[in-house]
């Protein structure tokens, strides 16, 4: 099935964002279904909520808080959908990419470094209390993310000794890697969730500091950040794709149709889970983060390593 | 006008909603999000984040100003309401949506507004501003760490002034914050006011008040209340308590499936199911390993606990809520003996009582996600502590 | 064509942020600004053909200036870190360096018989960079760094009022840390 990965022109490039914007959409939408379910209303209503969000913020003015730093703020709210949108260039579709990298997989890894930054902006940026705790919570928490996300990114790229997508994809003509490095697997999709402040890990944008970075922005930036989180979450859920399961690899359908089936599988898995499980304290994760999660993921690309360099 | 008004048709179809509680009128509050769940709305997280100021109850003073402060916080389209009757309340949020999508309004208000809570407003957050030291500084020749203070004016950004310093718990110097909790948080007591002084996100001291609702007892609530048995009020408050907690732990489902046997036990339904239904949030929320983890040491210490001495853990605190809600509803099937009234009240505000005397001490040393969990832990009845007052000046 | 215009273009942008650096008159802005800066200046050197490079130079510095934005607010003694403020200390003497630092770098690169090109570049630009960097000090690279490292954290362990031996007592032998706060595994 497996054929070598093509670099499409450029102006293919317009489509991507469009599906990513898709495939936001979708998970808005299962969220809100998720959402509608255990309410016990009807399920079709909470899947069309992201419409009525998405009209809701367009109506609404932009507030501004007292002193704000404006510019970085907007900067933050911008930059989350640029940054979903530059992660999913190194992405095959089936047998074709945007841009066929040499670095493909660190690539993925510096945008996610740039949500660092952004999700610290947006808190910094409204100058208040709840919304600059919230900030620090992510980013206090984003070097444990980041540790083991890196190390799970390598692992692939060790088995398939090369950084660029299309050769770990080539790699798993045979085997799947996440059958054989599901510790990396759950670590990439632990910390993709993560680098979304989503469910379990949400806690810059929790309840209890009355939505954290999103507790003072309205309006147009709202819709930019909402839109951006699940962006994020769904260039991630497309990453795992061509890292763990194959890429395009499948029985009967094409293989981009196959990416695209697999993602939405991801991605579903990823929105479900915000409605299984409690948050994880901020302060309780740092510890469990350097102390098991790390070590789990350096003993995976060791293994992984003495097996590649065996075979 | 084809494009603004499909927006606004949609957009009403998820209100968000920022609920403001006045003490003593949590089952308007009750009913008010037990109609917004049905409709589909949600409660916002902030004013920010809402379309429709909904009050509770009939605020005193103070809070009356407060609910004024956040009023001028929502971004617009906003609209308010006043929640005092349980009756009328379709057709309140049908009024609030009508004026929501009434784009002609909504821009005369726009207009209306001075400056939408903009840069150079002195006042913006009231409160927030006091009692922190103003130390002007000088930066033009900050060489090698010297510093000039006080010698110059310079602008304060929107009137804020400095945060003083102070050693924090690790013995750094750190910023001190003056950040006042309350009253208008979701999740939280009403009326209740925290006054925090915060090194980043810890809690170094504390002050607790209470906003009071205005002085004539709203008789519209007080009617709907003693309409229902006391048993069944224990079981409403208890579920409340215990969604507030799963709401502020993360737990969406857990704390929806709390809400919808609270709701349901506020509608009147029949409670013979109910006990069971009670029971398996109660087995679910004592299997959840990720909740033990992460609500471990997590207790309420000294009189903050009924018995006196003994901690007591926030989770076993809620799993206790869940665990006597359940008894209580296999007690009485269908109506049930209502309990002594009066000493009830007496007891319960006495327990309020301590609670709220036990909360500085409880939260020093915390940091704000933990202090939520722990006040919300504590149950605070702010209703039954205004009869405490009362009792005391008379 | 296009490359050019794009390279002068980011050329521009790297300078002009790292202009704003010290114009700017609050730390976030100071900070991030120089993110900026690194940022286009790793895009230039993806531009030169080395890829690896240029993404991590961008990867390292966007999050080393995100936390340095956490670490100078926290610094910064007496809580202006909020506050508009002047980036610059010591004017004269920093002007002076800086002009004097740019003109020899500047003479340097202009005045120097750069020598011609002799045959042509590998065809793994970051393998053959990494070889002639690597190569023949693998071993002292081996060496050295671990000790770096634990340089570093025994530093840190020593100079934390909060580390290893106040919570597990001078010997090391004090059964529970006595800490404010647990962490998530109860150490």
């Amino acid at each position: 099935m497996t054929e070598p990965i093509v670099q499409v022109s450029p102006a293919w490039a317009v489509l991507a964002p469009l599906a990513l914007l898709l495939f936001a959409l979708a998970g808005a939408g299962l969220n809100g279904a998720l959402v509608a379910r255990s309410a016990g209303r009807p399920v079709r209503s909470g899947a069309g909520a992201p419409f009525a969000q998405v009209a809701r913020l367009l109506r609404q003015r932009r507030q501004v808080t007292v002193a704000a730093d404006v510019l970085l703020w907007r900067i933050g709210a911008g930059g989350l959908l640029v940054v979903a949108i530059l992660k999913i260039l190194v992405i095959p579709l089936g047998p074709w990419t945007l841009a066929d990298l040499d670095v493909g997989v660190v690539w993925f890894n510096t945008m996610d470094v740039m949500i660092w930054a952004l999700f610290w902006l947006i808190g910094w940026g409204a100058n208040s209390a709840h919304a600059l705790v919230g900030g620090y919570r992510f980013l206090s928490l984003a070097v444990s993310y980041e540790l083991p996300l890196m190390f799970a990114l390598i692992t692939p790229a060790v088995a398939a000794r090369s950084l660029r997508v299309g050769d770990v994809v080539a790699a798993q003509h045979d085997l799947w890697f996440v059958i054989w490095m599901p510790v990396a697997f759950v670590i990439f999709c632990g910390s993709v969730i993560a680098f979304s402040s989503w469910g379990p890990f949400a806690t810059g944008a929790g309840r209890d500091i009355a939505g954290g970075f999103l507790a003072d922005v309205s309006g147009v930036d709202r819709l930019l950040i909402l839109t951006g989180r699940y962006a994020v979450l769904a260039a991630g859920a497309a990453f795992a794709v061509p890292l763990f399961l194959g890429g395009g690899a499948g029985p009967l359908l094409p293989d981009w149709l196959w990416t695209i089936v697999k993602t939405a599988l991801v991605l579903a898995a990823f929105v479900a889970i915000r409605h299984r499980v409690p948050t994880i304290r901020p302060d309780r994760f740092a510890e469990v983060a350097w102390i098991i999660v790390l070590p789990a993921a350096l003993l995976q690309v060791l293994v992984v390593a003495i097996i590649a360099v065996g075979s | 006008m084809g494009v603004t008004s499909v927006l606004a048709r949609w957009a009403s179809t998820s209100v968000r909603v920022l609920v403001v509680e006045v003490p003593g009128s949590d089952e308007s509050r009750m009913l008010l999000e037990a109609e917004l769940g049905r409709r589909g709305w949600s409660v916002a997280l902030s004013p920010a984040d809402a379309d429709l100021l909904a009050v509770c109850g009939i605020p005193g003073d103070e809070l009356r100003a407060a609910c004024d402060l956040v009023w001028n916080q929502l971004p617009g389209p906003r609209t308010r309401v006043s929640v005092t009757t349980a009756a009328a309340l379709p057709a309140l949020l049908d009024g609030a949506v009508a004026h929501l999508v009434d784009d002609s309004r909504q821009r005369e208000d726009a207009r209306a507004r001075s400056q939408p809570v903009a840069a150079e407003d002195p006042t913006p957050d009231a409160g927030e501003h006091e009692g922190m030291s103003h130390e002007d500084m000088d930066h033009e020749d900050m060489d090698h760490g010297d510093m000039d203070h006080g010698a110059m004016d310079m602008p304060m950004p929107g009137g804020i002034p400095l945060a003083g310093g102070g050693d924090d718990r690790d013995g750094l110097e750190m910023d001190m914050l003056n950040v006042p909790l309350g009253p208008v948080l979701p999740h939280w007591p009403a009326g209740l006011v925290v006054d925090c002084v915060l090194q980043g996100d810890v809690i170094v001291s504390a002050k607790a008040r209470i906003l009071q609702a205005a002085s004539a007892p709203t008789e519209a609530s007080e009617q709907a209340m003693t309409d229902v048995v006391d048993a069944r009020r224990r079981i409403i408050r208890l579920c409340d308590q215990a969604s507030q907690l799963l709401a502020l732990a993360g737990w969406q489902a857990a704390e929806q499936n709390a809400r919808r046997l609270r709701d349901d036990s506020l509608r009147g339904a029949d409670l013979t199911d109910h006990g069971a239904a009670l029971d398996r949030l109660r087995r679910r929320v004592e299997r959840s390993t990720l909740l033990r983890w992460s609500l471990k040491g997590l207790k309420l210490t000294g009189s903050a606990t009924r018995d006196d001495g003994a901690d007591l853990s926030i989770r076993h605190r809620l799993i206790g809520w869940l665990r006597e809600a359940a008894e209580l509803a296999g007690t009485i099937p269908g109506g049930g003996p209502i309990a002594a009234h009066d000493a009830n009240r007496a007891q319960e505000a006495q327990e309020a009582q301590d609670a709220l005397d036990a909360l500085p001490d409880l939260l020093r040393g915390t940091d704000l996600g933990t202090a939520r969990l722990l006040i919300a832990g504590l149950g605070l009845d702010t209703a039954a502590l205004r009869e405490t007052h009362e009792h005391s000046h008379d | 064509m296009l490359v050019d215009l794009l390279f002068w273009a980011l050329a521009f942008v790297s300078v002009a942020s790292g202009v704003a650096v010290f114009v700017v008159d609050s730390m976030a802005r100071a900070t991030y600004a120089l993110a900026v800066s690194f940022i286009a200046v790793g895009i230039m050197l993806v531009m030169a053909g080395l890829e690896y490079i240029g993404i991590i130079t961008i990867l390292m510095m966007v999050m080393e200036m995100a936390i340095m934005a956490v670490y100078m607010v926290m610094y910064m003694g007496m809580n202006p870190a909020l506050m508009p403020m002047d980036m610059t200390h010591s004017k004269r003497w920093s002007a002076v360096l800086a002009v004097g630092t740019f003109v020899l770098l500047a003479a340097g690169a202009l005045l120097i018989p750069w020598p011609a090109r002799v045959g042509a570049p590998a065809a793994d630009l970051t393998a053959s960079l990494g070889e002639a960097i690597m190569g023949p000090k693998m071993l002292a690279m081996l060496t050295i760094s671990p000790v770096l490292f634990a340089t570093i954290i025994a530093g840190l362990v020593i100079a934390n009022p909060r580390g290893r031996y106040d919570r597990w007592g001078d010997d090391l032998k004090r059964g529970t840390p006595n800490d404010p706060m647990r962490g998530g595994l109860g150490r």
